[in-house]
């Protein structure tokens, strides 16, 4: 078994008086899909931002490549290999495609790196290619969460964390997107994907955990995802 | 006579423009109206003067003034606005000013209530190219904001710094995200900018050739004239909207003789623009 990439562990975050996590347990391996299921409000989007930094965290670890990482700033996680793309893509509006994904690649020196990985990003996203030169924030929503995840795989991270990806997207610009999750799957990408949609999280995932009100209430497979009475009642509408 | 106040416009544009690129960098950055950038620009005039007067030397005292204007830049970030930063933004104003005022009621401690000059004859050379006449304090004062400004565009337009900054300032959270250091970058961006406001101060000080407490009073309320009608953080709007106001100016008093106080033009100029482009000249999205 590969070892884990990332291990949560009994993590609670408070929002003054909303418990929005409460002891939540989980663990990623190197290679692995995890996605995280839950109704909106479940503490999906608040877990994420914890590992990624930006919610401080009450109690519990973070152990990220065998590294306690709860302490440390946003910007040193990234650092060490986390990238995020976070609900609704949040590029940076004023700055050029090609802009965005260079500060995917901040840390890097080496250009020829840069360029790789430039080629690969292109390969994945051909429509960036031909928006090079636009400012992000004149981009439609699909091409907006295009150069979101672009921009987070410009790192070449150790851990991909995705939050919501589908949410907002047409149908057909959803099977998009995780046709790309599925292709970054396959070469090894280390994934952990929030996701409300059940249906898409099972397609992609090795592993799902269930997140209920700040918990994690089930961990399970795809085939479990979906023969599990409770599961296709609450979350695939049967 | 034309050309003439274009020129002498462009002279003063740059001087505006020193100032208020820095305030919008800063202003883009921590999203606080920085006052005491005003501060920043009298510490530079006179640290400017006395190196000038000890040296002999224009390019050292530029040097000087840059350097000890960045260094007081820093200070105000690091001990005034960052233990600031959790409340709103309206304390960090108030404690700006309280900085401005502070630095001005300091330097007439030190330096004395009145005004102080360059050796006399430093810069009175006059250069006749066709019609036009200019001064040799006028050329300096150009050929350092050409070179300031440009190493502005350098840095801000040619530079992973220059992309990391823009980065900070339309999301922090999501900077951090790709590996930026926000915090030192704000450092850096305070000691860029201010070495700027340094540099202007110098500059105006040999311009007109006196140096004085208050002469941060105009530029502290006028620079923040120029960054509204420039779309507050984009510092390419401050500096076309700086250009824009020194000819402006010059032009009205020194060609169609308006009679308004010169000072107030830009003002009149800020409330034209908020009333038909609120998101500046330049601003590319309307801000909310």
């Amino acid at each position: 078994m590969e070892k884990n990439i990332i291990e949560i562990k009994n993590l609670k975050v408070r929002y003054e008086n909303i418990q929005a996590l409460n002891n939540a347990t989980l663990n990623v391996r190197k290679g692995e899909c995890v996605t995280i299921v839950g109704a909106n409000g479940a503490g999906k989007s608040s877990l994420l931002k914890a590992v990624m930094g930006f919610n401080k965290t009450d109690e519990g670890n973070i152990i990220f490549n065998n590294q306690n990482i709860e302490n440390l700033p946003t910007y040193k996680r990234a650092a060490l290999g986390i990238s995020f793309v976070p609900e609704g893509a949040r590029v940076f509006p004023k700055i050029n495609v090609l802009g965005n994904l260079l500060l995917g690649a901040y840390k890097e020196k080496d250009k020829e790196k840069i360029i790789e990985r430039l080629d690969y990003i292109y390969s994945l996203f051909p429509r960036l290619k031909e928006r090079e030169k636009q400012l992000a924030g004149t981009l439609s929503g699909g091409e907006r969460q295009m150069l979101a995840m672009a921009r987070a795989l410009m790192g070449k991270p150790l851990l991909l964390m995705m939050d919501e990806i589908s949410l907002g997207l047409m149908p057909k610009l959803v099977d998009m997107v995780f046709e790309v999750v599925e292709e970054l799957h396959k070469s090894g990408i280390t994934i952990l994907l929030s996701e409300q949609n059940a249906h898409k999280a099972a397609e992609v995932a090795d592993r799902i955990y269930i997140l209920e009100l700040g918990k994690i209430t089930k961990e399970t497979d795809k085939e479990g995802l979906l023969n599990d009475p409770y599961i296709k009642k609450a979350y695939l509408g049967k | 006579m034309l050309l003439q106040q274009i020129i002498n416009g462009l002279t003063i544009g740059g001087i505006y423009a020193l100032i208020a690129m820095g305030l919008a960098l800063v202003y883009g950055i921590l999203r606080i109206i920085h006052v005491a950038h005003a501060g920043v620009y009298v510490v530079g005039a006179y640290i400017g003067l006395y190196t000038f007067l000890i040296t002999h030397s224009f390019v050292l005292a530029a040097l000087a003034s840059m350097a000890v204007g960045s260094l007081f830049g820093v200070a105000v970030q690091k001990f005034v606005y960052l233990p600031l930063l959790k409340h709103s933004p309206i304390i960090s104003l108030i404690a700006s000013i309280g900085v401005f005022i502070a630095t001005q009621e300091g330097v007439r401690l030190i330096f004395g209530p009145y005004i102080k000059s360059f050796p006399s004859g430093i810069f009175d050379a006059q250069y006749h190219i066709g019609g036009i006449i200019i001064t040799q304090s006028q050329l300096v004062v150009l050929v350092f904001s050409v070179l300031a400004i440009s190493a502005i565009w350098f840095v801000t337009e040619k530079t992973k710094f220059g992309l990391a900054l823009k980065a900070v300032s339309q999301d922090m959270d999501m900077a951090e995200s790709v590996a930026i250091d926000s915090k030192k970058l704000m450092f850096l961006a305070f000691a860029f900018g201010s070495a700027f406001a340094g540099l202007a101060g110098l500059l105006v000080g040999s311009y007109f050739n006196s140096v004085y407490p208050a002469m941060g009073d105009v530029p502290a309320y006028k620079s923040l004239a120029i960054i509204v009608v420039g779309g507050m953080s984009n510092i390419w709007g401050a500096f076309w909207a700086s250009i824009f106001i020194g000819v402006l100016e010059t032009l009205s008093i020194g060609v169609f003789n308006i009679p308004l106080p010169r000072d107030s033009l830009a003002f009149i100029f800020m409330v034209f623009v908020l009333m038909f482009k609120p998101e500046g000249i330049m601003g590319l999205f309307k801000r909310n």
